[in-house]
């Protein structure tokens, strides 16, 4: 047990201002032993804010000592934070954070990325697998390429003693790691940072909690109001005075002046306004334009845990870090979520064309077909009405917490999700944006999108990519190419020339699938539960070339779904319920026992989705 | 932390919540002065001051001998009175460069820097003209503190100084800078820093420190010394040596490599060695071709500034030494700091460049 260093932490956390009612809230082993929560104390009401962290004490890219290093370098994302935690490791005692990463390196994040290889074979049944051999590689890559060079390159900082004990390739892991499952993003100056005390609140995916900060402040020097011309903030102060007499001046409003005065303030002659970057002393002056609440808001700028449920004493503070499925879970975080309502299975477009291959046997269609697919897609999906889909992360996390990146862009690459202004991928800002948003979740979420900024919906995702989701049902862009894949030819043909037949033709499709499949089931996708369905029309049963083509579609699901088993080993001699039962008797250890629930949880979908497309064929 | 939200704005037709307060009320002791917003505030200045005035003739006025008290009912925290009417602008010949605050008063070129942790690492070609400023400005105030005596005024030393600057082609860099009136800082006793120099003679005993700045050829250098002014008690005479070794410690723990947040870990010690107290609110920083820029340098202890040193950072370390507390706060006229106890303040500061082997400090005598 951690005590003495989480005493330590939390003496702290208090010292430097986080904000938590110690009669209320308290980090405490996890039932499951799986690291340290946050839990009540007692009964506390929804809105009730938990736990405020001051920016000024988050440990990001641009609070480390060595920022300047960093910045001179031009290193970002979370390698650059990863080697800004290592600096302030390095420091010992004398590092402004040194309790709080004692008490982090104490307890290590049980990671995939440090298993042995042996180990790490064992996940070869399931997606995740793929993920963390490539996180490990690129730990590897990054550290040649950006970490050395950069220790090299400021030896007078980093001497070879500190070198051999704090910046080999193992520290850099570990400290990846911890960077990677509990950076939190903070907004546009930090970005991701952790964030002290706020990153010990878990995941589950019915959260009790909800993490909110302001997004919007300067870029140059994290301000929520300043002077820097990238602001844009007006000045209303009068600069100029006349004669002596200060009679006529208005003098600026104070609020409380209580703390010590942030140490952001030069001895500039700057004009008494308590300058432009130091927001701890609340005798600021009041802008009152820019600023988006205005009225209550302390200008003291905090990372806040706030209860959006009642908790009842004893109860476990949680938030959702994102609709993620398992491997990304496991990869990013180093653990995964049983029955996981996010949980998908990819399908390769190639496996797609060996099912097509076995029905139809003819290349040359089927090639034609998937072109035809792939060039037109686009004017078809979200065609049915459902405008959430395809969002960048499908509307989870946002205060991007996260990378969503696996094994790329860890060095100079960005942030993993920054949003440009008025992006719609995201709901509407409010100042202090929801992590969580309304659940848009998207299960198409195309966690895939190695190297490339997911900023509008237009982007570009991997087009050879497709999903089957937790229920076991196809996506929207599977369910399309099968369709196009087996139409008749004479269908296909009138499609190709004509738009509105052809939309009218893949409406009627959704349209059905809603009702043939999801119209009786109690699952529903994660989306769709604030909706209300309007009543549909009813469709006129099937005719004869329309059963023709679906029967063909059912079964080349079925075929991909074994195709897919195949491809990763997975048998059917035991049920997904039977492997989850076995899994728990184990007792595996942290990222063994979740790599087995990766495995478990997609074999649950590949089964699902046998069961029901079975059933549906069944009934045609 | 919180202030009571459920107070409703002082305004005029203004009825909505307001967490904030007149400064001026809370000085003089007059509660609920709330208002919404700094605009809302302006809108109704006018009427609002009368309150001031109507306060203050309760409470007396507190003038010096010879001039005018600009603030009646502030309560000062210690015997220190400005002395105004304040002498007319000086001004700087027009062969003179001058920086771009100089007509505006804004430092637009402090506004638009890219990010505010890089820290510029100057060439060999620019720290040869900046030694060059640095040593103009170490002989004007050395001019300047030739002139202290019991019984000139501040404004006369700032005459003294202006005019030393000019006769060497440089610009008083404090002239106008963010509306700033006068051409150096001159800060007796209590005031802790930018105290603006006026009709006040000194007097036997005072302390006071000059603070010059001199920008010449795209340049600025910036320096400051505390003087005695005749007999000054043992007490102050201690501060006054206290606060120079303090800044000389940490200059000696400039070395490429070293952290700027660990410097104020010396001073805050070698402070405590006599029981004094460092101020918090002001820091040393970057000067070169901005006045003040990246680094940001606190002095006191387990401060997190940022920034590893580098070859060719060119800074200030100015520590400020309290005999009492060390917290601040400001005179109505929104320059003069002056410590909340009303006890005295001394203060020492040096221009110095990161080199190879350690530290050069440009403006040493």
């Amino acid at each position: 047990m951690s005590s003495k260093e989480l005493t330590a932490f939390l003496a702290w956390a208090e010292e430097n201002e986080i904000l938590w009612d110690k009669t209320a809230i308290e980090i405490k082993e996890t039932t499951t032993k799986h690291g340290l929560g946050v839990f009540a104390k007692k009964r506390l009401e929804p809105g009730y804010e938990a736990i405020q962290v001051p920016k000024a004490i988050v440990l990001s890219v641009q609070t480390t000592g060595i920022a300047n290093l960093l910045e001179d370098d031009e290193i970002e994302g979370d390698t650059a934070l990863t080697i800004g935690c290592m600096y302030e490791l390095s420091r010992g005692t004398q590092s402004p954070w040194a309790p709080y990463l004692t008490l982090l390196t104490k307890r290590p994040p049980q990671m995939a990325t440090s298993l042995s290889k042996e180990s790490r074979e064992m996940m070869k049944m399931c997606e995740a697998y793929n993920d963390i051999e490539a996180d490990i590689k690129d730990l590897q890559e990054d550290f040649e390429s950006i970490v050395v060079p950069f220790i090299e390159k400021n030896s007078d900082v980093f001497t070879a003693e500190i070198k051999a004990k704090f910046f080999t390739l193992e520290a850099f892991r570990a400290m990846m790691e911890i960077v990677s499952s509990r950076g939190m993003d903070v907004d546009n100056f930090h970005v991701t940072a952790l964030v002290p005390f706020a990153d010990f609140v878990n995941h589950n995916p019915m959260p009790n909690a909800d993490y909110l900060t302001h997004e919007e402040v300067c870029e140059i020097c994290g301000a929520l109001a300043c002077e820097h011309m990238e602001d844009g903030s007006d000045d209303e102060d009068d600069e100029e005075s006349e004669g002596g007499s200060d009679d006529d001046e208005v003098p600026d409003l104070a609020g409380d002046d209580s703390a010590p005065a942030g140490d952001k303030k030069t001895s500039a002659k700057g004009k008494g306004k308590k300058v432009e970057e130091d927001m701890d002393e609340e005798s600021e002056e009041w802008e009152d334009e820019d600023v988006e609440d205005d009225d209550d808001e302390e200008i003291n700028d905090t990372c806040d845990i706030i209860l959006d449920d009642e908790v009842e004493k004893g109860e476990e503070i949680t938030r959702h870090y994102g609709p993620y499925p398992n491997k990304i879970l496991l990869s990013k975080y180093g653990f995964a979520v049983e029955n996981n309502p996010h949980d998908t299975v990819t399908i390769q477009l190639d496996m797609v064309r060996q099912a097509a291959q076995r029905i139809l046997k003819d290349e040359k269609l089927i090639e034609e077909r998937i072109a035809w697919f792939l060039e037109n897609e686009d004017a078809f999906i979200g065609a049915e009405g459902d405008d959430e889909e395809g969002g960048c992360c499908g509307g989870g996390d946002h205060e991007h917490d996260h990378d969503h990146e696996h094994g790329h862009g860890h060095g100079h690459d960005h942030h993993g999700h920054e949003h440009a202004e008025g992006d719609d991928c995201c709901p509407p800002k409010s100042s202090k944006k929801k992590a969580a948003a309304e659940e848009e979740a998207d299960d198409e979420d195309d966690h895939e999108m190695e190297g490339e900024d997911e900023e509008e919906e237009e982007e570009d995702f991997p087009r050879d990519i497709m999903y089957m989701m937790h229920d076991g049902s196809v996506d929207d862009r599977l369910l399309m190419l099968l369709n196009v894949l087996f139409m008749e030819k004479d269908q296909f043909a009138k499609v190709q020339e004509d738009m509105e037949a052809a939309m009218e033709y893949f409406n009627d499709i959704f349209m059905r699938r809603e009702q043939e499949e999801r119209g009786d089931e109690d699952e529903e996708m994660e989306g769709d539960e604030d909706e209300e369905r309007p009543p549909k029309p009813e469709l006129g049963p099937r005719d004869e070339k329309s059963k023709k083509t679906r029967k063909a579609v059912l079964e080349a699901i079925l075929t991909l779904i074994r195709i897919r088993a195949d491809a990763f080993g997975v048998t059917d001699k035991t049920t997904a319920e039977q492997d989850l039962a076995s899994l728990k008797k184990a007792k595996l250890s942290g990222p063994l026992y979740y790599g087995g629930l990766c495995v478990q949880g997609e074999k649950q979908i590949l089964q699902n989705g046998l069961q029901g497309y079975d059933s549906f064929l069944a009934e045609l | 932390m919180a202030t009571s939200s459920d107070q409703l704005c002082q305004g005029l037709n203004c009825s909505k919540p307001a967490a904030l307060q007149c400064p001026t009320c809370l000085k003089l002791g007059i509660p609920n002065s709330f208002f919404c917003s700094q605009s809302c505030f302006k809108d109704n200045w006018g009427t609002h001051k009368a309150i001031h005035k109507i306060a203050a003739m309760a409470n007396g006025p507190a003038g010096e001998q010879g001039g005018s008290d600009p603030w009646p009912g502030y309560k000062y925290t210690g015997t220190l009175r400005p002395v105004y009417p304040l002498s007319p602008r000086r001004t700087v010949p027009a062969h003179i460069k001058k920086p771009d605050y100089a007509d505006t008063g804004i430092p637009v070129s402090e506004q638009n820097i890219r990010s505010s942790s890089v820290i510029e690492a100057l060439p060999k070609e620019d720290i040869d003209v900046l030694r060059k400023v640095c040593k103009i400005a170490r002989e004007v105030i050395d001019i300047g503190v030739a002139a202290v005596k019991v019984g000139v005024t501040t404004d006369e030393i700032d005459r003294i100084i202006h005019e030393a600057t000019i006769e060497r082609g440089g610009y008083p860099s404090p002239l106008n800078y963010n509306g700033f009136k006068k051409s150096c800082c001159t800060s007796v006793n209590e005031v802790i820093c930018h105290g603006v120099p006026d009709m006040r003679p000194l007097k036997d005993g005072d302390i006071v420190n000059l603070d010059v700045s001199v920008y010449k050829d795209g340049f600025h250098s910036d320096l400051n010394e505390t003087v005695p002014v005749g007999n000054v008690d043992a007490n102050g005479l201690r501060l006054i040596k206290n606060a120079r070794e303090c800044m000389e410690k940490a200059i000696a723990m400039v070395k490429p490599g070293a952290l700027y947040r660990d410097l104020g870990n010396v001073i805050e010690k070698h402070a405590k060695t006599e029981g004094f107290q460092v101020v918090k609110t002001y820091c040393g920083h970057g000067v070169h071709r901005l006045f003040h820029c990246a680094p940001n340098i606190p002095h006191y202890a387990r401060n997190k500034a940022i920034g590893v040193m580098k070859v060719g950072h060119v800074f200030t370390i100015e520590p400020m030494i309290n005999e009492g507390t060390w917290k601040d706060e400001m005179w109505p006229d929104s320059w003069t700091a002056v410590t909340q106890d009303g006890k005295r303040s001394a203060q020492f500061e040096q221009t110095m460049v990161v080199t190879e082997t350690g530290v050069e400090i440009l403006t040493a005598r």
